[in-house]
């Protein structure tokens, strides 16, 4: 009789599972999901990937049922019991780096995480390759959000700027004369946010971040003459 | 016949049911109340979609605060940040060629900022019961002071910042938007008009 009790609960509860077509719940994740690199002085490259939002979810749901077509209210198994959601990141560059998770909170709860990973770059030309993903995991039902995965390659090209340089109204300095002693300039985009103090200098060595082909960022300092460009 | 053969037969029944149901949309989203159950075509653990706008496609269609925040965020320090997120923060500033001033300006305000967001969000989830039980605490209005946080640090930037500074911020944010994916869902209704 209890086992017949237990079978015939059960096979409700598919019934109101597949007929409802939200057997694990009705979740609706809203996550937000950036990556960002940043070069240093001493060409260490660090990727940050930061993903944050929350899950809208609801636990009950109608259905029709009786002999007059009434409207019933049932309840999602999964919220009968503890849930929790799970922020993860993959962050890799060149081999460094992993999956990370950051802490549990409750479905309904509002995460904010994110992962630095920063690896030293090789001389131009070469490129190590770099990789992404967030995920939000729930403890019943696994993944509910995935960025997906991104995999590209990361590389510096140096670019030597020369005489005359322009100051901006704001001690800025831009360059559009190129002063490569050998090879040929990858990035030529205008530097971004140089200031120097007191004057400009008449050659700069800039360092070009290389994100899947894309010259995204450069910084620069001061050198003496023309130098190799890549 | 056993009770665990019938049940089998009842889920192969209703599996080839549902096969014919999920391919119908029985109704528009915005026409469900709270207790009306979303029936979607089965997608992996029948999640509902979201709407997502990638930044690498359409830049232009990021918010301006989504962008700032999620900015924010990366390059705000916390409490005890790592060796790794501290030469983050030192090449970004770099890059955004912020120094003296400028460079103590903007780690400072970023630094309240990322605290006043701890905060904020603490506060909104103390108020998510533990047990999921069909209670969702006022998202919105989360979303919305969220947001004004975002807002006022953009406004104490403007003032600690160099005009110039502050133009390159700008500039910089709006490049870095081609990274960024955003949930329409995760944005204060009012910045998706």
């Amino acid at each position: 009789m209890r086992v017949k009790m237990k079978n015939t609960a059960l096979a409700v509860m598919i019934l109101v599972c597949l007929v409802s077509s939200v057997c694990l719940g009705q979740m609706t994740p809203h996550y937000d999901t950036y990556t960002t690199y940043a070069l240093d002085a001493n060409d260490n490259v660090s990727q940050t990937v930061v993903v944050e939002g929350y899950t809208q979810a609801q636990c009950t749901f109608t259905y029709v049922c009786g002999p007059n077509n009434q409207q019933c209210t049932g309840t999602y198994p999964w919220c009968s019991q503890p849930v929790t959601h799970t922020p993860s990141i993959y962050n890799v560059v060149n081999g460094i780096g992993g999956w990370s998770n950051g802490t549990p909170v409750n479905p309904f709860s509002y995460s904010v995480f994110s992962t630095t990973t920063t690896a030293p770059l090789p001389p131009a030309p070469a490129t190590v390759p770099a990789s992404t993903e967030a995920k939000i995991i729930c403890s019943v039902v696994g993944t509910i959000f995935d960025s997906q995965a991104f995999t590209t390659k990361i590389g510096e090209r140096i670019t030597y700027y020369g005489p005359p340089p322009i100051t901006g109204p704001d001690d800025s300095c831009s360059y559009n004369m190129l002063a490569c002693s050998t090879g040929k300039a990858t990035c030529k985009q205008a530097l971004v946010g140089i200031i120097w103090v007191p004057s400009c200098p008449n050659y700069v060595r800039a360092a070009n971040l290389v994100v899947s082909g894309t010259c995204l960022v450069s910084y620069a300092r001061s050198a003496s003459g023309p130098g190799p460009c890549n | 016949m056993t009770h665990r053969t019938l049940i089998r037969s009842v889920i192969a029944l209703l599996a080839l049911a549902q096969t014919f149901l999920g391919q119908q949309q029985l109704v528009p989203k915005d026409q469900l109340d709270n207790q009306t159950v979303l029936l979607t075509p089965a997608k992996t653990h029948n999640h509902a979609t979201d709407d997502q706008i990638d930044g690498s496609m359409h830049p232009e269609l990021i918010p301006n605060i989504a962008a700032y925040r999620l900015f924010f965020l990366a390059v705000g320090l916390t409490a005890n940040p790592s060796a790794g997120e501290k030469t983050m923060q030192s090449a970004q500033l770099q890059q955004l060629g912020f120094e003296g001033k400028d460079s103590e300006g903007f780690t400072r305000v970023l630094q309240t900022f990322r605290a006043k967001y701890n905060d904020l969000v603490n506060t909104y989830n103390a108020k998510v019961p533990a047990q999921a039980t069909g209670f969702a605490p006022d998202v919105d209005s989360f979303l919305s002071e969220r947001d004004a946080l975002v807002q006022n640090t953009l406004d104490e930037l403007k003032v600690e910042l160099s005009p110039a500074a502050f133009n390159r911020l700008g500039a910089y944010v709006n490049v870095e938007k081609t990274r960024m994916k955003i949930s329409t869902g995760n944005q204060r209704s009012s910045t998706n008009k």
